[in-house]
């Protein structure tokens, strides 16, 4: 029989390496996708949380969850294509207009 | 089956209290609408219907709240909690959003950019903080909060055709999103400690506040709790640009369109107070942890704000900077409100106070015609109070309310919020918000300075002056803003019965 | 037999998330990404959230990845091999890192002491009429913000992609 806290343990490190994506890469695209995944990881901690102590708050959330971040990359990658046009750069180290 | 199911949702559901936020949804589609079925000439009226229907909104909200109609108390299944915070809130949001509208008005007309989406958009957001502000359940708030965040990406992005406007909402979307993100995981992380059953005071139901709040009580030690309030305040401190995650303000404020910049700096640092007002009663049962964290955020929050603002020539920049020295004062409010029952309207009136003067301030930065707003330094304001004396005196007062200069509003607010940590006997904060006072009338004097003692700069240079710049166009509706704007910092520094009556009663 | 799958399938969705992250190539890396949420999918059915889990399918795997392939295709950026991650992006993530290991054992350790209840309760994701129910009931008013999320965002995505028309 799994126990909760290991889905607990799972979804924890799934934030981890998201997080640590977010801080380790410089591809915006892939910065993007390690944000995904961090969000995941909540959704995944959310229905095992849900499941182990009964009670549909948890699955109700995540229907919220999967919205928010559709919509959230939807709008995200016209940001990053809008600017590609412009610079021809996913690079954030080359994103250096905004300079004081 | 069927007619219990729509018996529950007449049952919880009152829609007639959210009649505001309503209404801000409808008026936000019908500017759709009015945009296809107008003839193009009459498209200019858009954006002032926009205004319009924001005042009704506006006067129905403060009638209610003059009136005491106003509901009081939970709806929509537990979702949201009405009382007189949340309606000055709403009143605040609705304020701010009228006042971006109009620089929303002025500075789009000069480009050749979709207008009526960027009210629309506006209008969504405000009505989504309106919620935010009211929210009583973390499922709410975090759609709410998103709903708005979603909203802010694109407002700060709308300038696609610059580069800087795009480059500063990647850089938003990406903070915002690991914000969000960290958020949302401390929430889970409540969820998963309130719903234990195991546990005493655990309920099904344990994103809405209350029952959380509960929990809370019945067990302080419990780790799980503590780690998710300490991600959730992560989130918010975000928003409100709070010292560890403050980095992505100067930058996002720079490159925004002057009106998102504006709306940021105002409404959504007001929505990351609202929530810390909410949170502070969720999780007062963790106050050993609570409030050290927040005073260690403000002392952090106010010495990094205004020391970084003193080297900063870019306009938008210093103020991004001094909000974020803003929101360290306001942290030492939320901090009182422990102990001082009235420091939530300090808080708000602290809040109006910086309202009306950042729109004093925003309203005039909007006029200075210059193409790209992003690059509005210390220098574009030289000879603003020769060559335009009412403009002048605007930029005066926002800035010295902004200040604290006394007898204007901002003064005011920071003395309530000062006298309400000295009766909590924070003395310790107070020394630390005092210098940094001290230290942000220095950078708050570099802009009055040169908006208006480089007059004596002409005698050296006079030749190249005159013809340089274009004269300024205020028309109508900008005379009555600024005006507006002013006034209002001024008499809220002279007359303030209403909020007094408040803290004395 | 359910633990072995959960052990498969949180093992994939680590690797899949490790290959996000260090994978040179993006498009390798959106097919990772692809794999750890196809792994949690089966790990919200370990769960018996199935709905949940035929939504993830349907929506991140299948439509929020498509239009990530679609974009990394559509850029075609060049992945810089030279690029290597500096020494302080080195020791900024792993530091970052190793907080949130800390955290990951210290929310373990916090879950496995408080959680002794002994029996399992009914799972109750199962029922797609309870979820209508609650979303239109309880939760009917974040259903509607959501409406008017998706409009901003679908509105936004089109002003920012339309082409300037330059008069």
């Amino acid at each position: 029989m799994i126990s909760l806290e290991q889905y607990i343990v799972v979804s924890s490190l799934l934030f981890a390496i998201g997080f640590f994506g977010v801080l380790f890469r410089k591809n915006t695209l892939v910065i993007y996708m390690c944000l995904e995944l961090m969000l995941n990881a909540a959704n995944l901690a959310l229905i095992a949380f849900s499941r182990y102590h009964g009670g549909m708050g948890g699955n109700l959330f995540v229907f919220f969850t999967i919205t928010v971040a559709a919509a959230e990359v939807a709008v995200g990658l016209a940001i990053i294509v809008a600017l590609f046009r412009k610079r021809q750069t996913v690079e954030v180290g080359e994103l250096n207009e905004l300079k004081n | 089956m069927s007619a219990e199911i729509f018996q529950k949702i007449a049952e919880t559901n009152t829609w007639s209290w959210i009649m505001p936020e309503l209404a801000m949804g409808l008026l936000a589609l019908s500017l759709l609408v009015l945009e296809v079925i107008l003839p193009k000439v009459a498209h200019g009226a858009i954006p002032r219907i926009a205004i319009l229907g924001q005042l009704v909104i506006l006067g129905h909200v403060v009638t209610g709240i003059c009136t005491g109609t106003l509901p009081v108390g939970e709806a929509f299944g537990g979702m949201l909690f009405f009382d007189e915070t949340g309606q000055l809130f709403r009143v605040f949001f609705l304020g701010a959003s009228i006042f971006v509208s109009y620089l929303g008005m002025v500075s789009l007309d000069k480009r050749t950019l979709p207008q009526v989406e960027y009210f629309h958009i506006l209008l969504v957001i405000t009505a989504a903080l309106m919620l935010l502000a009211q929210a009583n359940h973390f499922v709410m708030l975090f759609v709410a909060l998103e709903t708005a965040t979603v909203g802010f990406y694109i407002l700060v992005s709308y300038f696609r055709h610059t580069t800087v406007s795009l480059e500063a909402g990647l850089k938003y979307l990406i903070m915002g999103a690991l914000s969000s993100t960290i958020l949302l995981f401390g929430i889970v992380l409540l969820y998963g400690a309130g719903s234990n059953p195991a546990l005493a005071g655990s309920s099904e139901d344990s994103l809405n506040f209350g029952n959380l709040a509960g929990f809370l009580a019945a067990n302080p030690d419990d780790t799980l709790g503590l780690i998710g309030m300490i991600l959730v305040i992560s989130g918010v401190a975000f928003k409100v640009g709070a010292f560890p995650f403050q980095i992505w303000i100067p930058d996002v404020y720079q490159g925004a369109p002057l009106p998102t910049t504006a709306l940021l700096a105002v409404s959504s640092k007001a929505a990351g107070f609202a929530m810390l007002l909410s949170f502070s009663k969720v999780f007062s049962a963790l106050e050993d942890w609570f409030y050290p964290l927040l005073t260690a955020l403000a002392i952090l929050t106010i010495l990094f704000g205004n020391f970084a603002a003193l080297t900063q020539r870019n306009l938008k920049r210093v103020i991004g900077l001094s909000g974020v020295s803003h929101a360290g004062f306001l942290l030492i409010g939320v901090i009182t409100a422990r102990t001082v029952d009235w420091a939530s309207i300090a808080i708000l009136f602290y809040l109006f106070a910086y309202l009306l003067a950042s729109a004093a301030v925003f309203s005039v930065l909007v006029h200075l015609n210059k193409d790209d707003d992003s690059d509005l330094t210390l220098d574009d304001l030289g000879d603003l109070a020769k060559k335009n004396g009412f403009l002048g005196l605007a930029l005066a007062i926002g800035v010295g309310s902004l200040a604290g200069i006394p007898p204007l509003a901002g003064f005011i607010g920071k003395l309530l919020i000062f006298i309400a940590a000295f009766k909590a006997e924070l003395y310790g904060l107070l020394g630390v918000a005092i210098v940094g006072v001290v230290v942000s009338i220095y950078y708050y004097f570099g802009i009055l300075k040169s908006a208006f003692f480089d007059l004596w700069k002409f005698q050296t240079d006079e030749e190249e002056v005159p013809t340089a710049i274009p004269g300024i166009d205020l028309g109508f509706l900008g005379k009555l803003a600024i005006l507006l704007a002013t006034a209002g910092t001024l008499l809220l520094g002279f007359y303030q019965s209403p909020f007094s009556s408040w803290l004395l009663g | 037999m359910t633990d072995v799958f959960f052990y498969i399938f949180a093992t994939a969705a680590l690797a899949g998330a490790l290959g996000v992250v260090f994978s040179r190539n993006t498009v390798s890396g959106a097919m990772c990404l692809i794999g750890t949420f196809l792994s949690m999918a089966s790990l919200f059915v370990l769960l018996e959230a199935y709905f949940l889990a035929v939504i993830q399918v349907l929506v991140y795997a299948g439509a929020v990845m498509v239009l990530f392939l679609f974009i990394i295709m559509l850029l075609d950026v060049k992945e810089t091999a030279a690029k290597k991650a500096s020494i302080y992006t080195w020791a900024a993530s792993l530091i970052g890192f190793g907080i949130l290991i800390t955290g990951v054992f210290a929310i373990s350790a916090a879950v496995s002491i408080k959680n002794k209840a002994p029996t399992m309760p009914e799972a109750s994701g199962t029922s797609l009429k309870a979820f209508g129910y609650e979303l239109f009931t309880t939760y009917l008013l974040p259903m509607q913000v959501t409406g008017f999320l998706l409009l901003i965002a679908m509105i936004g995505v089109i002003v920012l992609s339309k082409k300037v028309n330059t008069e």
